[in-house]
């Protein structure tokens, strides 16, 4: 790129001790490639703010994705070959979808990318994992399928597929001493992600200190509260207003919204540009970016088992806590005395001079 | 009923030189595709082609004995470009099953959610997925003739669209470094936003239920709504003389080119946007308020329209098995042996499937890939037909779109 074409962080700040870094996207496990696609929607950063250098301090990034490259087959493969090789240094290896057991059938593939020279077999996904988690710098697994096994890995599933901690091992480690980095949102919230990203470049550019993650492998700056922490309809909830019916503003507990007990933070960032999201537009919690999403969570429709005794035992409280509170919001929408058209003054001043 | 469920085997060409290639993965598309041909170059034909999808998950599967009003929520997992349409076809479904019609309003809502869709659909080609293919540096790495020609035409349209000569809508749809691929990525996410407005999120809504919609209908909804909207419009405007300009070029530089994608003419469409005055989702009703749909329902044969009748349609679709590895369910549980209408339903109908995946090895001359074949069985003729749910074949330009968007809708569920 020419000089004068450098966005502005790249031209200004030291440069990174790590001047390159390749980013290598498997998006063939059990998934629908919607994470790929909801990461292009982020603007905290964007992809292209990533990819072109507009952030100070980031190594150059090269982006190996399927559904994002230029190349085709196996010129897109080449970089994948290089990293087996250990000749794409450094790398982080993201991983997209639910990882199959392939050791339940005697024969075929679940999934696979890519064709084996040699065989003329698919080369299945999981050799793929096999290959390149060794020499990956940091392993990130994007969305809820490949970080904990998803909708795919629903009770009844007949592919036995899991979460990429449940198959490389939850005490895992790459060679730089990271664990798994989970991002978990099905799909996964747009700047959730590219935000997870932006530190670990941080971190390999030696700007940052370990990322600081929770026993579920997730960042703990994102996770770490819950859907209702964040929900602008908890008011609601405190004062004991549930509806029962859809399109309405108020707490959706009752309509089967699990927020209360889900560590997420969309309803505050909402999902792209702050518009959007789930309970704070009327969309039930599903809990989708939990280990135990869905089968915890089903029937989705109906209401929580633990809400029912908690909506009823805020019910009481919020509901004396509401009339309290329309005597004070009467009194407030309601001007100071002193303001009004007469041809005295009553604001409390004593002019001297008129 | 008899079905050809078979493997079709090419006719050994021994007297032709035959170069093999592959393409496997297919990037910039959803549904794990790859490509394995066979070119007769000296003739100038592919003599053999084979595509597979690598990917198998089990909807049909895992779903089975789940609670029905669940249906939405995982179907649209199917699909991480267009997941809303099949949240939107199960929420449809279960208001038909259930009894339920929604509020006007909670419709429009839904209405103008798909519409939203349909614009980031139509948008994700330009920067995402094909543009990429007219770019400046796909074209000089593969016709640098073409480059060379297109340095020297003056874009028609310039005027309107603002870049001078052709190649420089080539260097505009460069990934990433573009101008104009950069502009569709921020325009994307203009049509997400009016998606996220009226069902939440994207790609896996949040708002959209049985009966209709949580989304709260205020004023302001309706304001973030058709303020975008307007934006787009005016995007389009400088869009579609630029698709033009690009499109007229390639006709002009490479001779042939209009023949890439022709075969027969077969279109299928169960309509879209349903129109609340009328639709009271029973099966009686359904051909009337299919009608009434803002798109109509109808299916197309060699270019002459067959019926727009929707119960017609939906009876004649057939799962076929074609070279994928499941086993068939030809003598398996029959679920449904008659329509409402009490119309016969026949074994092959996704009403009837019942999914035995039988994982084995890769085998072009047998079974080779996860996807099965969906057809509609033209009973005047007794054909299988594949018909092309996402555009048309004298689009040539629009050949690369349409086909990209089979390996979403066709992808192994």
């Amino acid at each position: 790129m020419p000089t004068e074409t450098k966005p502005y962080g790249q031209k200004t700040q030291r440069p990174s001790p790590v001047p390159e870094v390749h980013i290598v996207w498997i998006t063939a496990g059990l998934g629908c490639d919607g994470d790929s696609v909801s990461i292009t929607a982020a603007t905290q950063p964007s992809i292209e703010d990533v990819i072109l250098g507009a952030i100070p301090g980031l190594p150059k990034v090269y982006l190996h994705n399927p559904v994002l490259a230029y190349e085709n087959g196996e010129d897109f493969l080449k970089a994948f070959y290089l990293a087996e090789e250990g000749k794409l240094d450094p790398f982080v290896l993201v991983m997209e979808g639910s990882i199959p057991n392939e050791k339940i059938k005697d024969d075929g593939y679940w999934a696979a990318m890519g064709t084996d020279s040699h065989t003329g077999q698919p080369i299945k996904t999981t050799e793929w994992i096999d290959r390149l988690a060794p020499k990956a710098t940091a392993v990130v697994a994007i969305g809820t399928c490949a970080t904990y096994g998803g909708i795919h890995a629903m009770q009844g599933n007949p592919t036995g597929c899991m979460g990429l901690a449940d198959y490389l091992g939850w005490d895992w480690r790459s060679k730089a001493g990271l664990p798994v980095v989970n991002v978990p949102g099905c799909p996964v919230q747009p700047d959730n992600f590219m935000e997870t990203v932006l530190y670990l470049l941080y971190q390999l550019a030696g700007l940052a200190p370990m990322i600081p993650l929770d026993d579920e492998l997730r960042p703990t700056w994102l996770f770490g509260r819950t859907v209702h922490e964040g929900c602008d309809r908890a008011g609601y909830y405190e004062q004991g207003d549930f509806t029962t019916e859809y399109g309405s503003p108020k707490c959706i507990v009752k309509l089967g919204c699990w927020g209360p007990v889900v560590n997420c933070n969309v309803p505050k960032r909402g999902w792209m540009a702050g518009i959007g999201g789930c309970p704070n537009v009327g969309g039930i919690c599903i809990g989708c970016t939990m280990p135990g999403f869905p089968d915890k969570f089903m029937p989705f429709m109906d209401e929580p088992p633990g809400a029912k005794m908690s909506t009823t035992a805020v019910g009481m409280y919020g509901r004396a806590l509401t009339s309290l509170r329309s005597f004070t919001k009467a009194s407030l929408n309601k001007e100071p005395k002193w303001r009004h058209p007469r041809a005295e003054l009553t604001t409390g001043y004593h002019p001297r001079t008129y | 009923m008899s079905t050809l469920t078979g493997t079709i085997t090419e006719t050994p060409t021994k007297s032709r030189k035959l170069v093999e290639m592959n393409w496997d993965p297919i990037t910039r598309i959803v549904g794990s595709l790859g490509i394995f041909t066979k070119i007769d170059f000296e003739n100038r034909q592919v003599a053999e082609c084979h595509s597979t999808s690598s990917i198998f998950r089990g909807y049909s599967i895992f779903m089975k004995g789940k609670d029905p009003r669940d249906a939405h929520f995982i179907t649209s997992r199917i699909c991480g470009i267009c997941g809303d349409n099949h949240a939107t076809c199960a929420c449809y479904a279960q208001n038909m099953a259930f009894g339920v019609r929604p509020p006007a309003l909670g419709e429009w809502i839904v209405n103008l959610g798909e519409a939203a869709e349909y614009m980031f659909d139509h948008n994700i080609f330009q920067d995402n997925l094909v543009g990429v293919d007219f770019c400046e540096q796909m074209v000089k790495e593969t016709n640098p003739s073409v480059w060379a020609k297109a340095q020297k035409t003056a874009s028609p349209h310039s005027n309107l669209h603002g870049y001078r000569n052709i190649s420089d809508i080539m260097t505009a749809l460069n990934p990433f470094t573009g101008s104009f691929y950069r502009e569709a990525l921020v325009m994307s996410r203009m049509t997400r936003e009016m998606f996220c407005l009226m069902e939440g999120r994207h790609v896996h809504p949040s708002t959209l239920y049985p009966g209709g919609v949580g989304t709260v209908p205020t004023v302001q909804l309706f304001t973030d709504y058709i303020v975008r909207l307007m934006k787009y419009v005016e995007f389009m405007k400088k869009v579609v003389p630029l698709h033009d300009d690009l499109f007229d070029f390639f006709y002009d530089a490479l001779p042939g080119y209009e023949e890439v994608g022709r075969r027969r003419i077969l279109l299928g469409c169960w309509g879209s946007f349903n129109d609340p005055a009328v639709c009271d989702y029973t099966y009686k009703n359904m051909n009337e308020w299919g009608r009434a749909m803002y798109v109509t329902p109808g299916v197309v044969v060699d270019g002459k329209a067959v019926t727009h009748d929707l119960v017609d349609i939906n009876l004649n679709i057939r799962i076929l098995l074609g070279s994928s590895y499941y086993d068939d369910w030809e003598h398996g549980e029959t679920f449904v042996k008659q329509d409402p209408l009490g119309n016969p339903v026949d074994q092959r109908h996704p009403w009837n499937q019942t999914t035995t995946p039988r994982p084995q090895k890769r085998d072009f001359a047998g079974k080779y890939t996860w996807v099965m074949s969906p057809r509609w069985y033209d009973k005047r003729t007794g054909e299988y037909l594949a018909l092309d749910t996402g555009g048309g074949p004298k689009w040539a330009a629009g050949q690369r779109p349409v086909s990209r968007l089979h390996g979403v809708c066709l992808s192994s569920c």
